[in-house]
C-alpha cells in the first residue's frame, strides 16, 4: 500500500518558536490519529499537509503532490480547520455551496451536494439559518460539511471533535468511520488519546514537533506501559514515608526533592499502588497532604517517552 | 488555461464577495463617507459667494472634495481588507484550499470592492454636479472628466491599499500614511516629486487642459500638469503593476493564522 502522506525531515518554525522541530513520517491510507497535547505540532503538521503554510526545511507530500498552492490536490482534499470562522453573513449551505463552487460545481450540483453534507452532519434542520446563529458543535460540523461535500479521497480534520456534545461527538465518529468504509482515508488530530482510540487501531504521536511513535494503539499502550507511571507526593515526614514505600514491590523507585516535603513514586503497576497507598501512608505515619498522578493526562505519558 | 482558472475563480470569489460587502459596516461607514462632499458642495452652493459660476464651483470641490478627499480615503477604507480581512476572519483557509489560483481570490475581492467604490464615487460626483448647478450648469464635460478621474483613482488607490493590505499588518495605517501624508508632502515640495503622486495625474485627467480657467497660469498649469490622456496611460500603467504585484504577493504569501 503506498503512503498518502510522506514527511522528510519536515520542520516549521514561527519567528524563534518551533512548530515542527524534524518530522519523518509516512501516513498510510485509512484513518490515521494524529494525537499529542496541546502545542505539540499537529496543527502545524495538518497546515503544511494542506498547503496552508511552506516548509522552512525538509519536504512533505500528499497523494504525491507538494501541498502549497496545488490545485491538482485540492480535487483530492478536503480540509476542515480548528479554528472557528465561517462566513457569517452566510447560511450553513450557502457557505457550503459557495465552497462547493469553488471546488468547481456547477451551481445546481454544488447547492445538491452542500444540502447531502449538511445531511451527513446531522444539520438537516438547520442548514438554511444563518451559521452567525449555530451553536459551537453546529459551526464546527458545518466546517466539516464542507470538508467532505466534494468526496474527497483524504479528508484532513484538524481536532474536528472539540466542542461536540456526545450525540454529534458520535454522529462526527461514525460519519468518520463511514467515510472509511467507503475507502477514504483520514487523518484527524486530537488531544485525548481515548477520542482517536475509539475510531482507529493507526496512530501517530507527536511530541514537541517531533514523530515520538507511529503504529497501532495497543502497540503505543504497550510502550507506555513499559514506562512508570509517576506519583508526586507532599507529606510532612517524606524520609520516612520513602523507606516504607521501598519495602511494597510494585514500587520500582522513590526519590525526594529538593524542598523536603516532596516525593516522587515511579511504579509499574499504578493500581495497585493506589489501592495500597491508604494503608502504606497509616503505617509510615508521614502526614500526606497532597497526592497527584502523573498519568492523569496524555502530556504526562509523552513526558515519559521523552525521557 | 491558468488565466481561464485565474478568472472563473475571481468571478466565483467576486460574486461570494460582493454580498459581504454590500452588507458590511465598513460600507455603511463608506456610504457616510461618500455622502459627506455631497453635503458641503450642497451647504457651499446655498450659502457661498454669489460671484462663483457653477462650473468654476465644481471644479474646485471636485479637485478638493471629491478627487482629495473621497477617493483616497473611500479607496483605502475598502481596498485595505482586500485580501487582509479573509486573513484577519481566518476564512482564508477555504478558498486557498480549493483548486482555484491564490491570486483569484485578490482579484475577485478587489473586483467586488471596486464596484462598490465606483458607485460611491459616482455617486458623489453626480450629487456635487447637482449642488454646483444651483448656481449655473455645469457642463457635461466636466462632469464626465470629474468622474473619470474618480474612477481612475479609486482604481488605482484601491489596488495599491490592497497591496499595502496583503503585505502589512497594519495596512490601514501605512495606506492612509501614504495617501494623505506621503503624497501632500510630495506635492508640496519644490521639483518633480508631485509626478511620484496620483494626485498629479488624476488632477491632470480632471482638468484636462483648462487650468487656467480656474485661477491657474497657463503657463504654471503645464509645467504643472500632464496631458490627460498621457496620466491615463500612466495610471493604467500603474494599476497594473499593482494587480501583478497583489496577485503574486497572493500567491506566494504564506498566511499564519491563529487556531
Amino acid at each position: 500500500m503506498s503512503a498518502i502522506v510522506e514527511a522528510e525531515a519536515l520542520g516549521r518554525w514561527y519567528g524563534e518558536v518551533v512548530g515542527l522541530g524534524d518530522l519523518t513520517v509516512s501516513i498510510e491510507p485509512g484513518i490515521t490519529g494524529l494525537v499529542g497535547p496541546n502545542g505539540a505540532g499537529k496543527s502545524t503538521f495538518m497546515k503544511l499537509m494542506v498547503g496552508e503554510l511552506r516548509p522552512h526545511r525538509g519536504s512533505i507530500t500528499v497523494l504525491g503532490h507538494r501541498p502549497f498552492g496545488s490545485r491538482p490536490l485540492y480535487r483530492r482534499l478536503g480540509f476542515c480547520p480548528q479554528q472557528d470562522a465561517l462566513y457569517e453573513h452566510q447560511s450553513g449551505r450557502a457557505f457550503v455551496r459557495d465552497i462547493m463552487r469553488l471546488a468547481g460545481f456547477p451551481r445546481k450540483e454544488a447547492d445538491r451536494r452542500a444540502v447531502a453534507a449538511m445531511e451527513r452532519v446531522g444539520l438537516a434542520e438547520a442548514m438554511d439559518r444563518k451559521v452567525s446563529d449555530y451553536s459551537k458543535g453546529m459551526r464546527q460540523r458545518t466546517r466539516l460539511a464542507q470538508a467532505v461535500a466534494h468526496d474527497p479521497e483524504i479528508i484532513v480534520a484538524d481536532e474536528p471533535l472539540t466542542g461536540l456534545d456526545p450525540i454529534a461527538r458520535r454522529q462526527t465518529l461514525e460519519l468518520f468511520r463511514a467515510l472509511a468504509n467507503d475507502g477514504k482515508s483520514v487523518i484527524l488530530s486530537s488531544h485525548v488519546l481515548h477520542e482517536v482510540e475509539s475510531l482507529t487501531d493507526t496512530m501517530v504521536l507527536i511530541h514537541r514537533g517531533r514523530l515520538l511513535a507511529q503504529g497501532n494503539v495497543r502497540d503505543v499502550r504497550r510502550l507506555i506501559n513499559k514506562h512508570p507511571s509517576r506519583v508526586h507526593l507532599k507529606a510532612r515526614d517524606p524520609r520516612g514515608l520513602a523507606s516504607r514505600l521501598l519495602d511494597e514491590p510494585y514500587v520500582n523507585a522513590v526519590s525526594l526533592s529538593g524542598d523536603g516535603e516532596g516525593l516522587l513514586v515511579e511504579t509499574l503497576d499504578v493500581g495497585t499502588f493506589h489501592q495500597r497507598f491508604a494503608a502504606v501512608a497509616g503505617e509510615a505515619d508521614a502526614g500526606v497532604r497532597s497526592l497527584v498522578s502523573d498519568d492523569a493526562s496524555l502530556e504526562a505519558v509523552f513526558d515519559y517517552l521523552v525521557g | 488555461m491558468y488565466l481561464l482558472e485565474l478568472l472563473r475563480g475571481a468571478w466565483l470569489i467576486y460574486r461570494m464577495h460582493l454580498g459581504t460587502v454590500v452588507g458590511s459596516r465598513r460600507t455603511i461607514a463608506a456610504l457616510v463617507l461618500a455622502a459627506v462632499p455631497v453635503v458641503i458642495a450642497a451647504l457651499a452652493a446655498h450659502f457661498g459667494p454669489d460671484e462663483i459660476e457653477g462650473e468654476t464651483f465644481f471644479v474646485n470641490i471636485g479637485l478638493v472634495l471629491a478627487l482629495g478627499f473621497s477617493v483616497p480615503l473611500l479607496s483605502v477604507s475598502l481596498g485595505v481588507g482586500v485580501v487582509a480581512s479573509e486573513a484577519e476572519g481566518r476564512t482564508i483557509t477555504y478558498p486557498f484550499t480549493r483548486p482555484i489560483p491564490r491570486a483569484s481570490l485578490f482579484l475577485g475581492r478587489w473586483l467586488a470592492s471596486l464596484t462598490l467604490l465606483a458607485f460611491l464615487v459616482g455617486s458623489c460626483v453626480l450629487g456635487m454636479a447637482m449642488a454646483a448647478n444651483v448656481r449655473s450648469t455645469v457642463p457635461e464635460e466636466y462632469v464626465f472628466q470629474c468622474l473619470v478621474a474618480c474612477l481612475m483613482g479609486v482604481t488605482v488607490y484601491s489596488l495599491g491599499s490592497a497591496v499595502i493590505g496583503t503585505l502589512f499588518k497594519r495596512g490601514l495605517v501605512i495606506a492612509l500614511g501614504y495617501a494623505f501624508a506621503i503624497e501632500v508632502l510630495l506635492s508640496i515640495l519644490p521639483g518633480s516629486g508631485r509626478k511620484l503622486t496620483l494626485q498629479h495625474y488624476l488632477r491632470s485627467i480632471f482638468l484636462d487642459g483648462r487650468e487656467g480657467r480656474f485661477g491657474i497660469d497657463e503657463n504654471i498649469a503645464t509645467t504643472l500638469l500632464i496631458p490627460a490622456d498621457d496620466a491615463m496611460v500612466r495610471l493604467w500603467v500603474t494599476a497594473g503593476v499593482l494587480l501583478v504585484l497583489g496577485a503574486y504577493t497572493v500567491t506566494r504569501k504564506q498566511f499564519v493564522l491563529s487556531s
